[in-house]
């Protein structure tokens, strides 16, 4: 039974959407395979809307899967989130910082991050440190 | 912080899951507690202490170093 105050600091999605979002991430995938292996000829405006559409749903399943409760949510979880929360967030500033650095050594033109790739490496990062803590606990 | 969770709960014979159960937390935050990697809330602690019919400061003890 999860405690009132529990409720009351933890503003997650009820725990369905793990699997709603599992869903989106894969349906967000197969499209995109299937769209690619097809070859299906799309003008270059509906490739772009395309490609925004399928990476935005992906972007909307991992965020559901990150976001949803887990099955037994109590304060230690609520801790290890934060953690992982900080992490996240620190990696990100550092991303943002050094990749332009690494393009300069590697890449000719550096290259800008785009909100997307921010957006999305942060909750591959936040759930790869989260399980990574769980598991370890 | 010392904690004696892990006598508490054999003098009663209980399980880290039964705990758990009776506390509302998950069985890994009970381990977590006894191996000393995670300090509860007052909350959780009470709980603890109400379930071992104990004083909370009998079951968490401070170190020199807290």
């Amino acid at each position: 039974m999860e405690s009132k105050i529990n409720k009351k600091q933890a503003v997650l999605l009820p725990k369905y959407f793990k699997i709603i979002g599992l869903v989106v991430m894969i349906l967000a995938i197969v499209t995109a395979v299937f769209v690619k292996a097809m070859n299906i000829g799309m003008l270059q405006s509906q490739k772009e809307l395309f490609r925004v559409f399928t990476l935005n749903a992906f972007i909307v399943g991992l965020l559901f899967v990150a976001w949803s409760r887990d099955k037994v949510e109590d304060e230690m979880t609520i801790a290890i989130r934060l953690k992982s929360m900080a992490w996240t967030f620190s990696y990100a500033v550092f991303n943002v910082i050094f990749k332009p650095i690494v393009d300069l050594l590697f890449k000719d033109p550096i290259q800008d991050l785009t909100g997307q790739q921010v957006v999305m490496s942060m909750l591959f990062v936040y759930l790869i440190i989260y399980y990574v803590q769980k598991i370890g606990r | 912080m010392k904690n004696t969770l892990k006598v508490e709960r054999a003098k009663l014979n209980f399980t880290q899951q039964d705990l758990a159960d009776k506390v509302g937390v998950s069985r890994q935050t009970i381990n977590s507690i006894e191996a000393e990697r995670y300090v509860p809330s007052t909350v959780l602690a009470i709980k603890i202490s109400e379930v071992f019919k104990t004083a909370v400061n009998e079951i968490f003890k401070l170190e020199k170093e807290d």
